[in-house]
């Protein structure tokens, strides 16, 4: 019944490379397409490059909320009550959406601490906020306590 | 052989997983306050229930006793549920329970105290929040622990009445 | 004497449970006994722990319909005000509730399969044996964590659940059916755990657990599309599916199922596979228990947010790894033994199935990565991310090529033998007419690409080979294969892929502020903002704006999405405005900034989403049309 060994070998060889190859492809896939948090304070500290795609959590800073109506472009503030990252938004915020509450944003990095965000998402509710946004600010509590 | 010991695989893997699912289980529970171990932030506000005076942090610097300072809203549903606890809470010897009203309106944060008896020694009243993000408060409710003016312990969430025996009464027993 | 009743009920509640626990701890000794108990006695005992589970649940259903606020469950998850609806799904619709249904269920297959599957007594006493296990690490886990039935030491005149983002008709049904599906993989695991612990893995097993396995698919299936349908209308973005971690937790079960599905169809033609079919079946339920687990616990950020509780997550942790650690064991020991070992041709049946398993593990292996590797890199770098959908896209996209591919030749192919020329006489006609067709049609569309043209045809060959010589036309009247059921599921898959790239191709979007009498327009339609009014409802008041869509001056459909303020808990929703067309959806959001005169809008048309839902059903049906097959043969 049972096949030489050398023809097992081969088989086996095969399956593995295939696996192998299959692997590598999904992961090299994996990290192209991963999409990092960053408080604003991260920003601050380190060099990213332009035109990256991110998620930036924190607060939406007070009376920072504008709205241009010729291009129907909203801007805003994020505040991890350290620094501050701009946002500009082409569509609808989403209800939870308010000054001084929570918020994550997701979009390209375009340098200058700007970020065109492709994505707004407030998903907590009245009482809560995303578990990101609650990382962010405390990495921004650790910043503050050196 | 080398047959046998692959059936193993399977096994090892859930094992690993079960390691990695466990570590963040646990990362999710540690409520780690920067403030933790640090002097309470200064601040002075005015009181809910009784115009006269400010409820300031030279008020619990001066308290001998286990101080909790809890903040709450009268908007918020959690705070509502977390009542009853903080009423066991307060009955508790040598243990002073005290109240930050955040973002809130004076009418609905009294009504609240009325309507649900008011377990608190005295009361902040925040109500632009300046106060709630020097202590580093992310949402209501959250409860801190403070002994002699030093942050010792930092709720986030509403306080159930295991994790008041599991987790807080420990705390309250040590130090004492 | 309000107060007796309700604890009475609670009484009666936590007792009928402790029943339930002990006859399942019965049912377990049985089955280390190893005595010739006949066949009554464990049916009767799966009866009674079905019962008991009934009377306790309904009891909760009770308690939530009369608004017993004695009981703290209902104090925080229920309110006078809720409609009767929200009240009875509200009973499951938090963590002990649904938890207990889950139990509930849990009996409801165990008595099920006591009840229909009398041939190999042994098998189904250990099955049953099995299954209570489960039963009774649930049932610890509900008793001693989550106790539905507590009482609130006073009984508060109101509760606290109004949230009105939990009042959707969608929470109502589709826990229950997630979970039909979840659990009916928990009897397979039984049925694969008791056929490793008596070496009685062969075609008998597999006829008994092809039944179970095809009803559990099917159930995962509806529950998944079910919660597409929902994202799809709720949650505004246009979109049904977002790779998002608690979707991907309902799809990794549901890809593993469906390998096991071709599986035991090896297994119970040619009685060879017996360890890997063994391996999926635990693994299809550790799937299950997994994406419960990382749902519940909180560990992923979702944008279905739970309520978590880590006490909780712990437990459910050291259940789940008790369970698949004690499972995997008695696999790597007795797995060994089990593989009989036959020869087949390269171009067999076998190994067009063999390749479709690889398929799809390597699909689950992509979707696993992409959901785990978040908390990875939380704990060990500590570094917070996210898996961008692309990834998913691109990885899976190759895939699904190899998988149509491999599904249009593998029907054709023989048992263990080549036979290529049959084959090719079956599906050179399809091919022919498909290649013809998606080229005419991409000449007319000129925006698709080589890959999507290459998809289509291959999608279209695939449902014209199958519908083609599964649906015969005799003597002037139809008949239908006894592989129908297989043929209308795999039709339905490509059409299913078919939809998804006209969808993804054709869609248009437009994003704007308006003003009344405004006029925007979006592809070949016109819509105008006629109107927009206010309106006061029970608990919310809404705000509705009303929109006219018109095709060469004539008004098709009135459109009219709202927004609904609610007072307690102050919460605002947006509710979409769709209009369902045969070939084409067309979709309004919108929302009302502050001190603005306009409104902003956002209008989808989104083609061919009839399509999707359609197909998921196709996949359902011929699911049920295997079962009744087997029913009716067996």
């Amino acid at each position: 019944m049972r096949e030489p060994v050398k023809q097992r070998i081969i088989k086996l060889l095969i399956g593995a490379s295939i696996i192998f190859v299959a692997v590598l492809i999904i992961i090299f896939n994996l990290r192209d397409n991963l999409i990092y948090f960053y408080s604003p304070t991260d920003l601050v500290e380190i060099n990213l490059n332009n035109n990256q795609e991110i998620r930036v959590g924190g607060l939406v800073a007070d009376n920072s909320l504008k709205y241009e109506e010729n291009s129907s472009i909203y801007r805003f503030v994020i505040t991890d009550e350290k620094n501050i990252i701009n946002v500009e938004y082409r569509g609808i915020l989403p209800n939870l959406f308010a000054e001084n509450k929570g918020v994550v944003v997701e979009g390209i990095y375009s340098g200058a601490n700007n970020i065109i965000a492709n994505k707004v998402l407030a998903k907590h509710d009245e009482n809560y906020m995303p578990p990101e946004v609650i990382d962010a600010l405390q990495k921004e509590g650790k910043w503050q306590g050196e | 052989m080398i047959r046998k010991t692959l059936f193993y695989s399977p096994l090892l893997i859930i094992i690993l997983l079960g390691i990695l699912f466990y570590y963040s289980l646990n990362s999710e529970t540690k409520s780690n306050s920067p403030l933790i171990g640090k002097q309470i932030p200064e601040f002075s506000i005015e009181r809910l229930l009784n115009d006269n005076d400010q409820f300031s942090s030279k008020d619990l610097i001066s308290s001998e006793t286990i101080n909790f300072i809890n903040v709450w809203a009268s908007w918020c549903i959690p705070c509502r549920a977390e009542h009853n606890v903080l009423e066991l809470l307060s009955k508790i010897d040598n243990v002073d329970l005290y109240g930050i009203n955040h973002k809130d309106t004076k009418k609905n944060a009294t009504n609240f105290i009325n309507t649900l008896g008011n377990p608190f020694r005295e009361i902040g009243f925040d109500s632009d929040g300046r106060t709630s993000i020097e202590w580093g408060v992310f949402g209501v409710p959250e409860t801190f622990i403070v002994h002699r003016g030093k942050i010792i312990y930092k709720h986030i969430g509403p306080i159930h009445i295991s994790e008041l025996e599991d987790t807080i009464i420990p705390i309250i027993k040590d130090l004492n | 004497m309000a107060r007796r009743v309700s604890e009475l009920l609670s009484y009666l509640g936590i007792v009928s449970l402790c029943i339930c626990l002990l006859v399942s701890l019965a049912q377990i000794k049985i089955f280390y006994l190893k005595s010739n108990v006949n066949y009554i006695n464990y049916f009767n005992l799966s009866l009674i722990q079905f019962v008991s589970c009934l009377l306790s649940f309904l009891i909760l259903i009770y308690i939530f319909i009369t608004s017993d606020f004695n009981f703290s469950l209902v104090y925080q998850n229920s309110h006078t005000e809720k409609p009767m609806i929200y009240k009875l799904s509200g009973s499951w619709g938090n963590h002990e509730g649904s938890l207990l249904m889950w139990i509930l269920i849990l009996t409801i297959f165990n008595f099920m399969f006591a009840l229909m599957s009398k041939v190999n007594i042994r098998l189904t006493e250990t099955t049953v044996g099995v299954q209570s296990f489960l039963i009774l690490g649930f049932l610890l886990f509900l008793l001693f964590t989550s106790n539905p039935f507590s009482l609130l030491s006073e009984s508060p005149n109101e509760g606290l659940g109004l949230n009105p983002i939990l009042q959707d008709p969608f929470l109502a049904i589709h826990p229950p059916i997630l979970y039909l599906g979840y659990v009916g993989f928990s009897l397979i695991f039984s049925l694969a755990i008791a056929g490793l612990l008596l070496n009685n893995i062969d075609k008998n097993w597999a006829s008994i657990a092809k039944k179970w396995t095809l009803s559990a698919w099917v159930l995962l299936t509806a529950g998944i599309g079910l919660g597409s349908y929902w994202a799809y209308n709720e949650l505004g973005w246009g979109g049904y599916w977002f790779w998002d971690p608690v979707e991907n937790a309902s799809l990794m079960p549901w890809l593993a199922g469906t390998a096991l599905i071709h599986c035991v169809s090896i297994l119970e033609k040619r009685n060879t596979l017996q360890s890997w079919t063994v391996l999926l079946s635990i693994l299809t339920f550790a799937l299950s228990l997994i994406g419960t687990f990382l749902v519940r616990s909180g560990i992923l950020n979702s944008v279905h947010a739970f309520a978590s509780d880590p006490s909780r997550g712990l437990f459910i942790l050291a259940f789940l790894l008790i369970v698949l650690i004690a499972s995997l064991f008695i696999f790597a020991r007795k797995g060994p033994f089990l593989d009989k070992e036959i020869k087949y041709h390269l171009l067999s049946r076998e190994t067009g199935i063999l390749v479709n398993n690889w398929l799809f593990l390597t699909v689950l292996f992509i979707v696993f990565l992409g959901t785990v590797y978040p908390i990875f890199t939380d704990i060990v770098l500590n570094e917070n991310i996210t898996v961008g959908p692309k990834y998913y896209i691109f990885s899976i996209t190759p895939i699904i090529f190899l998988f149509i591919f491999a599904m249009i030749i593998t029907p054709f192919l023989n048992w263990s033998t080549n036979n290529y020329k049959i084959l090719i006489q079956k599906i050179y006609k399809p091919t022919l007419l498909s290649v013809m067709l998606i080229f005419s049609i991409s000449l007319y569309f000129d925006k698709l690409s080589i890959t999507e043209i290459s998809l289509l045809i291959l999608s279209s060959i695939l449902i014209m080979a199958n519908l083609n010589s599964n649906i015969l036309f005799k003597n002037n009247s139809f008949y239908l294969t006894s592989n129908i059921g297989r043929a209308l599921t795999h039709a339905g898959f490509a059409l299913l892929i078919i939809s998804i790239i006209a969808n993804a191709s054709y869609a248009k979007e437009k994003i704007t502020q308006a003003k009344v009498d405004d006029k925007i327009i979006v592809g070949n339609y016109d819509f105008i903002f006629s109107s927009i009014s206010q309106e006061k409802e029970k608990n919310y008041h809404k705000i509705i704006a009303n929109f006219e869509m018109q095709q060469h001056s004539g008004t098709l459909k009135k459109l009219s999405p709202e927004i609904r303020f609610y007072n307690n808990p102050p919460t605002i929703t947006s509710e979409t405005s769709i209009a369902r067309m045969l070939f084409r959806d067309i979709y309004i959001v919108m929302n009302v900034p502050e001190n603005q005169e306009f409104i902003n809008v956002r209008i989808h048309i989104k083609p061919f989403m009839n399509f999707i839902w359609v197909s998921i059903l196709m996949m359902m049906i011929g699911g049920l049309f295997s079962i009744s097959y087997r029913i009716k043969n067996s």
